[in-house]
């Protein structure tokens, strides 16, 4: 119960630094247009509870990237208070959504640097997937947990999201759940997660050496639970460089190159074969 | 040839030689006395023997079994003397400074011995001599067992023929054929005539040397086979016990009891064997693995305690054990003064848990590896045997960009396409057509000659947008022309490999 008790309390001391609260700190009308858009949109940043992403389908990598992008926010706003704070992403996957959509592949996720900081485990059944979840979430030995659950089993019932939510907020570590299955509005199963998004790929941006290339993706971000705000939903692009999120209309000129253009590609070849 | 006749109790009657291969064939590795006296001999190649002998009965010799059973007689031999060794293919070597008068003597502990190999019914030629070579050579050629003491080891000795000082059979044949055919021949010859004669030999086996070694002029050490205590604990129990809590409750003291016996011999254990005795006689077994040795008596009983319901009791147990099936040197670590958790420890103790739950192959890290070709680049090895790179690698900055998602393997689409070396301007990936709105490549990687197969064709990446902005990392195996399809002239192949953002 005193447990239960110093929980409410978090969450209640946690209300205003984030959300609504914290933006009315600075009036909008100091800020100039672009950085109000940017504030507008939602911080990379997983809470410390479960975020469920829900995604249509295993033919979109938005989800994937949102899950990692959100991971390594967290990582990186706990950094600054405890450096020794472990950085390891433990992924959980269950078969089907390994079968259908594929497996992480950490040189795309974080670029090669921190690749060695994944830990991915094939659990054997959507139950067996809870376990490992719940486990790595209370051992607190790891930065973040994501997870992957294909469709809605039966062992991932409203109960069972509510024990993800909790051991999370035990273990002090973000949890994030994709769940590749209904994401449109009235099929969505319950949850009790404290955080639930849809995300969506969009066309991306204009690419900053070639018209014709994909450029900066575009996602559509769907929050549609959320205890810190109300509902909302965005249309922005991303940038790995900085993890965050930008206006469609902010990137036309000051934005870095997002990506090695493909004529390094080129060299690269021979590079790999020099060394 | 007496751990063979053991094992084959229907071995025909009459002349039995073990074979085993050689340069020219196979040769006799050993034989019986049938064999023997229908005139073949040890090292006699299998051919002559046969035209010698046609009956003989031929079988293959075991020499890692023979080995393996010495080593094993070895540590038996162990109750009479600490320093017991394996001594060449066929002996074994006791240190008894010391020891025989615990036996009633040395006559006494000879006979002793003799008649314990009796029993079990192995022949063995014993001796007793103030030096290793001497007894070795006693052992082999004197004629009965024998003890002999300092005084008398030259006289012993001289009878015996040169092959007993453990030499070469070049040299053996050498000393021979210039008339030196026992030992107390070439101990009348002077020094420096036989150190001329054998310039050549290496140290070790100079006849010179070895005679010194028999007459203890110089020493000749024995080094004892290692003794490691088995790091087991055993519990048998008064009623038999089937229910996983009973089980857990016998098994908390045992793990207690097997961390006191890791810390006294400063290990860790890597693996653990539990065992379960049924009452019928049958046993259950179940087996965990940590990442890294451990003997936290907390961490350990966690690894088991999602195995226990899948041990099947049976009738119940009557007896418990545990074994470190595999233990490590760990060094008491000092308690942390920081205040700051033992991080690396937790994310071990979390691997080690998720292993011995969900099995050591779906628990993974990554390796980085030296290869451009994309699902090589890095590999997925069991967290369990996982070890972090010395220094992070970095190639971002000559990597283009690289999918979130990988298809491994990559999964075979049909395309549309304009002109054949062009990008496709749709394609049916597991039966949906994606019109492409916007591509990005060729990035062109090559086959690595150094390890694929002749044919393997080179892969021209793409990364592609759809119509309603999902990102796809798309190749074409091959190039039009490029011979080097699956038949004449095939065409180029595409996958689908990966997902972006």
């Amino acid at each position: 119960m005193r447990a239960v008790q110093a929980l409410l309390q978090d969450e209640l001391s946690d209300r205003p630094k984030d959300g609504r609260a914290a933006l009315s700190l600075v009036p909008a009308s100091t800020l100039s247009p672009r950085k109000a858009r940017q504030r507008q949109l939602p911080a990379l940043k997983a809470s410390q509870g479960l975020t469920e992403v829900l995604v249509d389908g295993a033919r979109d990598g938005a989800a994937s990237a949102f899950a990692v992008a959100a991971a390594l926010g967290a990582l990186a706003s706990r950094k600054g208070a405890a450096v020794t704070h472990a950085s390891l992403i433990c992924w959980v996957q269950d078969p089907m959504s390994r079968l259908e959509a594929g497996q992480p592949y950490p040189h795309g996720l974080f670029g090669p640097d921190i690749s060695a900081q994944l830990a991915l485990v094939r659990a054997g059944s959507p139950a067996d997937m809870l376990w490992a979840m719940e486990e790595a979430l209370l051992s607190g030995a790891v930065g973040a947990v994501i997870g992957e659950v294909w469709g809605v089993p039966k062992a991932l019932s409203f109960t069972a999201t509510k024990r993800l939510q909790r051991a999370a907020q035990i273990g002090k570590t973000p949890a994030i759940l994709l769940r590749y299955g209904p994401a449109q509005e009235g099929t969505r199963p319950a949850s009790g997660a404290h955080e639930r998004w849809v995300l969506k790929s969009q066309p991306s941006g204009p690419h900053c050496y070639d018209p014709a290339a994909p450029g900066p993706p575009g996602w559509h971000l769907d929050r549609f639970k959320t205890r810190l705000a109300a509902p909302s939903h965005w249309t922005a692009h991303y940038d790995p460089e900085t993890n965050t999120l930008f206006a469609p209309n902010d990137q036309s000129s000051s934005d870095p190159p997002h990506s090695v253009p493909m004529a390094s590609s080129l060299a690269h070849g021979a590079l790999l074969k020099a060394s | 040839m007496e751990r063979f006749l053991k094992h084959h109790k229907d071995a025909p009657e009459g002349p039995i030689v073990l074979a085993t291969p050689a340069q020219h064939g196979p040769i006799i590795h050993d034989l019986n006395p049938a064999a023997v006296a229908e005139g073949l001999s040890r090292g006699q190649r299998m051919v002559d023997a046969r035209a010698l002998c046609p009956q003989v009965a031929v079988f293959d010799a075991a020499p890692r079994a023979d080995r393996a059973a010495l080593k094993r007689l070895a540590s038996w031999a162990r109750r009479w003397s600490p320093w017991a060794t394996v001594d060449g293919d066929d002996g074994v070597l006791l240190d008894i400074t010391g020891c025989a008068h615990l036996f009633g003597g040395e006559a006494a502990l000879l006979n002793e011995i003799t008649q314990r190999f009796q029993s079990l019914a192995i022949s063995a030629r014993t001796a007793i001599a103030p030096t290793r070579g001497a007894a070795w050579a006693l052992a082999r050629f004197a004629r009965q067992d024998m003890i002999v003491t300092p005084e008398t080891l030259a006289d012993a000795l001289s009878p015996l023929p040169v092959a007993g000082l453990r030499i070469s059979a070049p040299d053996e044949l050498l000393l021979r054929r210039v008339g030196l055919k026992t030992i107390g021949q070439l101990m009348t010859v002077p020094r420096a005539a036989l150190a001329k004669r054998f310039t050549t030999k290496a140290e070790a086996v100079h006849p010179l040397v070895r005679l010194d070694e028999v007459l203890g002029k110089r020493p000749a050490p024995l080094s004892p086979l290692p003794h490691r205590p088995r790091l087991r604990v055993l519990q048998p129990l008064l009623e038999p016990i089937a229910d996983v809590p009973a089980v857990e409750a016998v098994l908390h003291p045992l793990i207690n009891r097997l961390a006191k016996l890791l810390e006294a011999e400063g290990k860790g254990t890597r693996a653990l064997k539990f065992e379960g005795f049924r009452t019928d006689g049958t046993r259950a077994v179940l087996h965990v693995a940590t990442s890294r040795p451990s003997r936290a008596p907390k961490h350990l009983a966690r690894l088991f305690k999602d195995r226990l319901e899948t041990l099947d009791a049976g009738f119940g147990f009557d007896a418990v054990a545990l074994e470190a099936v595999r233990a490590e040197v760990l060094e008491a670590a000092p308690a942390d003064l920081t205040g700051v958790a033992n991080l690396e420890g937790d994310e071990a103790a979390l691997m080690d848990r998720l292993s011995a739950r969900l099995g050591e192959r779906a628990v993974l890290r990554t390796v980085l590896q030296e290869s451009h070709i994309p699902e090589r680049a890095l590999s997925w090895v069991p967290a369990l045997h996982y070890r972090p790179p010395a220094r992070p690698i970095s190639t971002r900055a000559i990597l283009p960009q690289r999918p979130h998602r990988l298809f491994d393997p990559p999964e075979e689409i049909q395309v549309t396409y304009g002109v054949p070396e062009d990008p496709p301007r749709a394609f049916t990936w597991r039966r949906k057509t994606h019109k492409v709105a916007k591509v990005e490549g060729p990035e062109r990687l090559a086959p690595e000659w150094w390890r694929e197969a002749k044919g393997a064709r080179l892969r021209d990446y793409y990364r592609v947008e759809d119509d309603v902005g999902r990102r796809y990392w798309l190749f074409r195996y091959g190039r039009f022309g490029d011979g080097r399809g699956l038949y004449e002239d095939a065409p180029p192949q595409w996958f689908l490999h990966g997902l972006f953002a």
